[in-house]
């Protein structure tokens, strides 16, 4: 009887390997029919978020050039990194700069990890900003997506959030001054309030200052409520529109292509090329089974029994889909851990609050608004972002025109009309920094003027004035709203990297304009 | 007309929806203010806005020293001592004196000696702080208290 038992658990032990993958996976391993196929991916936990089946258009690098994933794999990279970070980090005045300093020179591989976080973080930035471009000009937040295009707004917003709560932690110099500016932007409500002189009843300004740094300086308060917002209540947040963003792509039918992306395909020789190498794969496969038969296939009328290509240009996720996902995650590394190997993260001198830095610049993706809050302090860091936001999230719904979804620039029309708004914006937006670095403004010639006026009345508010304007100019002569909803978009962004340059070149000591670093005064 | 007037009444279905609405919203509403509220600081851990900064002969005449930590010039001249605020009511860089004036490096407001804005994003002057003397014979500048460039204290 001993034997016996003992020859059953062998056997029994034999199988384990298959036994406990298939427990594991939940479906056969390897997948090689279409249905075992789609197993993989709807009974992956972490894979079924996506469809059974990709369309060969969205796998098309050029359209979507996986700049959403990107977003998404630096998000990851970010979490993890950050918590690498948190081990050695402690949030206090007295050891958070000592802490950033032994990471950078004692912790094994610290440096590498601090760089990782600083330049992902930069990349994630950037490739959200790109991944609102691309969605914008294929025209993707039309239809069923409008409330989608809000959702990433939001998590540009966040995004950006993120950035600057973590730009504080290091407190060095440079963090310190960042972060006092961006507080008494939260609190640039009084420049409306002290101008209506209704300060005293009502204080906006000091009411979000103190929410935000829980004081009216930075100090200890500031260094605790940013490092809650950066590791907790921010990335909690992010988390849950990214799960929101991703269920209603996948509610509204995957990635967005044009209405004729069948057509396309056909057209297309390395898209045929890649489907039949697909196909031609899984035929060997499923041969490979001998259980699979196709009786049932050859009944259905007028389909051919092709074998996991159908009629409607679409393609297994598993495992095509997953491994273009898993490529562009690989990409993405490679790209973080070279910048890591090469740039190190900059750390200033410990944060003084008496003396600032000067310049005292922002990162780069803040650098912008710190133009334009040289003009005016509430409408450069508030005004003028909100009506920024605002304007970008009525787009989807006030341009409802049902015309070439999924395209780029829809099409040609589109092309030429962002040609021109690029040109538009350029051009007088380099015009009126350029009057203003030569002449000055309002104050330099009225010195008593009242501070409203200039609020209402700046170089900032004027070109927003300007591009508005040229949109509607656009709508008027092409009666077309997406055309000037393009236009509105492209004067924006081209509005937001010359200010970008202007910020990060040509602004020097004081915020005086310099051709360039090399003629800054020596002190 | 009986009937209008039926249809206005609300019955209990309704009643008890628009309560239960009203009770999950209040609930929802009270607990923001209580999270907000609860984090506006009721003490601020800073230096205090009322300061000694030593005797009066510690300052020449016709001097401005720079007091870091509590970021204020004391002035004194011929007619007496004043209070400067050094930060700038743009965005809360600390001013420089430029000798005849102050200028701030963030994002270039300058001022003149009497801290009015002469140029730059600033939307208004630097604030002149009261300055008075404690029993024991120092100097106190009252950072909460501004006053009128004009006013000196004499000693």
């Amino acid at each position: 009887m001993a034997n016996y038992g003992m020859k059953e658990i062998t056997a029994t032990l034999k199988e384990l390997k298959g036994s406990f993958l298939e427990s594991f996976l939940r479906h056969p391993w390897p997948p090689r029919s279409a249905r075992e196929r789609s197993q993989a991916i709807f009974q992956n936990f972490f894979l079924h978020i996506q469809s059974a089946r990709i369309h060969l258009y969205s796998l098309k690098p050029a359209f979507t050039m996986g700049l959403g994933l990107i977003s998404f794999f630096l998000f990851l990279l970010l979490t993890i990194s950050g918590i690498f970070l948190m081990v050695y980090y402690n949030p206090t005045t007295e050891l958070a700069y000592i802490n950033v300093k032994d990471i950078s020179f004692v912790v094994d591989y610290g440096r590498y990890i601090r760089n990782i976080h600083r330049w992902g973080a930069h990349g994630m930035v950037f490739a959200v900003l790109l991944h609102m471009v691309r969605v914008f000009y294929t025209g993707s937040y039309k239809r069923s997506r409008k409330f989608n295009w809000i959702i990433g707004l939001l998590l540009l917003t966040i995004t950006m959030g993120l950035s600057y709560t973590g730009y504080l932690l290091p407190w060095d110099q440079l963090a310190y001054w960042a972060v006092t500016i961006g507080a008494n932007i939260a609190a640039s409500f009084s420049e409306i309030t002290n101008a209506l002189s209704i300060t005293r009843f009502i204080d906006i300004g000091s009411f979000n200052k103190q929410l935000l740094i829980g004081g009216n300086t930075i100090g200890q308060e500031a260094l605790t409520r940013f490092y809650l917002l950066h590791i907790i209540i921010l990335p909690i947040i992010c988390i849950t529109l990214i799960g929101v963003h991703f269920w209603r792509i996948r509610k509204d039918g995957g990635l967005s292509r044009p209405d004729n992306a069948d057509e396309i395909i056909k057209n297309m020789k390395s898209i045929a090329d890649m489907a039949d190498g697909i196909k031609g794969k899984q035929e060997k496969s499923a041969a490979a089974d001998k259980n699979k038969t196709y009786g049932l296939m050859e009944l259905v009328k007028d389909r051919t029994p092709q074998v996991d290509l159908d009629l409607d240009n679409t393609v297994p996720m598993w495992p095509t889909g997953v491994w273009a996902e898993i490529s562009v995650l690989m990409v993405t590394l490679s790209a973080m851990l070279f910048l890591s190997y090469f740039f190190d993260a900059p750390l200033k001198e410990i944060a003084n609050p008496s003396v600032p830095e000067n310049p005292a610049k922002a990162p780069w993706y803040f650098l912008g608004l710190q133009e334009l809050v040289s003009y005016s302090a509430f409408m450069g860091g508030i005004g003028i972002p909100a009506i920024v936001m605002i304007g970008l999230a009525l787009i989807p719904y006030i341009d409802k025109e049902e015309r070439e979804f999924g395209v780029w620039f829809s099409g040609a029309e589109g092309r030429s009309t962002a040609g021109k708004s690029v040109l538009f914006s350029a051009v007088s937006l380099i015009l009126i920094l350029a009057f203003t670095v030569k002449l000055g403004w309002l104050r330099n010639w009225f010195p008593g003027i009242p501070q409203i006026i200039i609020t209402f009345l700046n170089p900032g508010t004027i070109i927003v004035f300007l591009f508005a304007a040229w949109s509607v100019y656009i709508i008027k002569l092409t009666g077309s709203r997406r055309m000037g909803a393009v236009a509105l978009f492209t004067c924006f962004l081209a509005g937001f990297i010359i200010l970008t340059i202007m910020g990060t070149y040509f602004r020097g000591p004081n915020w005086d304009f310099y051709w360039s670093p090399s003629q800054w005064p020596v002190h | 007309m009986n009937d209008a007037k039926e249809e206005k009444q609300l019955n209990r279905r309704d009643f008890l929806e628009k309560a239960a609405i009203g009770a999950v919203g209040g609930t929802a509403g009270l607990f923001c203010l209580v999270t907000m509220k609860s984090c506006l600081p009721k003490v601020l851990n800073e230096p205090p806005a009322i300061f000694k900064i030593g005797y009066p002969n510690d300052f020449a005449v016709n001097s401005a020293n720079y007091i870091a930590e509590q970021k204020v010039f004391i002035l004194r001249d011929s007619s007496g001592f004043r209070a400067l605020s050094a930060i700038c009511t743009h965005l809360g860089c600390i001013v420089q004196n430029t000798g005849n004036g102050y200028s701030c490096p963030c994002h270039g407001s300058k001022f003149n000696e009497t801290g009015k804005v002469t140029a730059g994003p600033a939307p208004r002057g630097l604030d002149w702080f009261k300055v008075s003397m404690a029993p024991d014979g120092q100097l106190v500048v009252n950072s909460r208290e501004t006053v009128d460039e004009v006013i000196t204290l004499n000693v």
